[in-house]
């Protein structure tokens, strides 16, 4: 797994992951995951364009960081998955908590719209 | 977790991009003492045994008298030979009937084997370690702990129902020591019988305790005021329970049925969990109620189904870990795939369970699993 930070504007970050959310990399990556959903931040789109493999550990640091957020009255979306990490993340049903959009573009309009 | 608040929804101030790559890797073992050779049982009979490769050497094979015995049919009385030869570890076939396997590949003649390397003997799977004494001497109490742990998550688990209906018979085969996996059914006083399979999130020691917690309360029945022949009340009241945040950020998905002879059908639900396969005549169609995980969310809902049953109907309960493979070519395997071999015809002799776990072994061509491997199959 790879986490890549495209944007951080403080208040508001654009990230992107890649390769495979498994118990084995969530584990390796978990505590940098978590530092960047510090107090400041409050809104965060996630790119998993990348994402080949989502296990039930990628979807637990998710729904975490999505519970942080909207602790701070902020949000979480999530955008882009191929169509199996999106199957597993509906599996999970975390898409009736966790907005998914289709594209960067989307997401931005769902992280901030009123 | 949305907010309609016009003052929460905070734009970005500034524009600064950054691009910081972070690398995710494994953790290196420790370092300190004299390193030694030693083959860890990662798969198969034993999981969890580790041998010490000496200069003397040991024959692996099916007879109790090689240094390494394995107790399946797959393996030749003396199948191949470990030793140490100049520092390095050797592996010789025997010319064992069905063959040596060294990181995938069939060996003939002897071969030197790697730190990490995967000898695989029949289905047992074996990994080459480099590891000092005492840290050998740490894990292996550790392992004895994990042991006992495993033996009593298996104690909880239910015989198979060889007689009645509907017949049950289950594979159950974690991971690890300790996966987080777990299964059960019972009979309520009205006759009607329970069946249920929960996934916990991850695997390993934190996930076995989570999940032994759950089935406790489902085998002893304590989820208060609960109708337990009412698979919606059954998993809102888990959802209640067992919220994430109060159980060290651990969640589990659950598939739960009630199962009626007299009105000939099942009532179902499920909370983030592959829908079972209910096979009829060659047809399988899906049971499967979507609703979120249990812990995740405690404004969670979840609602159930009724299902017709008919004599001869067979159906399957099981978790993500069953299909989640990636095949020999390397391509990442589906629900739709395995629902294609559970709908084939059962073979004779051959439980059910087996046949299906073993057809998916085939496929994946795996020599240790990533996820615990748990199927349960109801036939009627």
């Amino acid at each position: 797994m790879k986490m890549t930070v495209v944007e951080d504007s403080g208040d508001f970050a654009h990230l992107a992951l890649e390769g495979r959310l498994d118990s084995t990399t969530v584990g390796a990556l978990e505590v940098k995951f978590f530092a960047l959903f510090g107090p400041q931040r409050h809104v965060a789109i996630i790119d998993l364009g990348g994402v080949s493999f989502i296990a039930s550990m990628g979807i637990r640091i998710l729904v975490t960081a999505a519970k942080t957020l909207a602790a701070r009255k902020g949000r979480l979306v999530l955008f882009g998955p191929p169509a199996l990490v999106r199957e597993s993340l509906e599996a999970a049903g975390i898409d009736q908590a966790i907005p998914i959009a289709d594209d960067e573009a989307e997401a931005r309009r769902l992280a901030f719209e009123s | 977790m949305r907010d309609d608040d016009e003052s929460s929804k905070k734009r970005p101030r500034t524009t600064r991009t950054t691009r910081l790559e972070i690398q995710g890797g494994l953790v290196p073992p420790s370092a300190g003492g004299e390193l030694a050779s030693y083959l860890l049982v990662i798969s198969g009979d034993g999981v969890g045994r580790r041998f010490e490769v000496t200069p003397s050497g040991a024959d692996i094979g099916r007879s109790a008298e090689a240094g390494i015995a394995v107790r399946e049919s797959a393996v030749s009385s003396r199948h191949c030979r470990v030793a140490l030869v100049e520092g390095r570890v050797e592996v010789e076939d025997l010319d064992s009937t069905n063959g040596t396997w060294v990181d995938g590949r069939q060996i003939s003649g002897t071969v030197v084997l790697e730190a990490g390397s995967v000898l695989q003997v029949g289905r047992t799977v074996m990994r080459l370690e480099l590891r000092s004494q005492a840290d050998v001497l740490q894990a292996m109490r550790l392992n004895a702990d994990l042991e006992k742990a495993a033996a009593y998550v298996r104690a909880l688990l239910p015989n198979p129902r060889e007689e009645g209906t509907p017949r049950i018979e289950w594979v159950f085969e974690p991971c690890e020591a300790l996966g987080g996996d777990a299964f059960g059914y019972f009979d309520l006083e009205d006759g009607r019988t329970v069946l249920y399979l929960i996934d916990v999130c991850g695997h390993g020691v934190g996930s076995a305790l989570h999940s032994v917690a759950v089935v406790n309360a489902l085998r002893q029945r304590t989820l208060p005021g609960v109708d337990f022949g009412d698979p919606a009340a059954v998993l809102a009241a888990l959802n209640r329970t067992f919220e994430m945040e109060a159980h060290g950020d651990q969640y589990f998905t659950i598939w739960y049925g009630v199962i009626d002879r007299e009105r000939r059908g099942i009532i179902h639900a499920a909370g983030g969990h592959p829908a079972a396969v209910l096979v009829r005549g060659g047809e399988a169609r899906d049971l499967g109620v979507r609703s979120p995980a249990i812990g995740l969310f405690p404004t969670s809902r979840f609602r159930a189904e009724e299902t017709p049953l008919e004599p001869g109907d067979r159906l399957f309960v099981f978790s993500d870990g069953v299909f989640e493979v990636v095949t020999r070519d390397g391509v990442d395997w589906s629900r739709d795939d395995l629902r294609l071999i559970m709908q084939a015809r059962p073979e004779d002799g051959i439980p059910e369970p087996h046949r299906i776990r073993d057809a998916v072994d085939e496929i994946s061509g795996a020599d240790h699993r990533d996820d615990d491997f748990s199927l349960l199959v109801a036939t009627f």
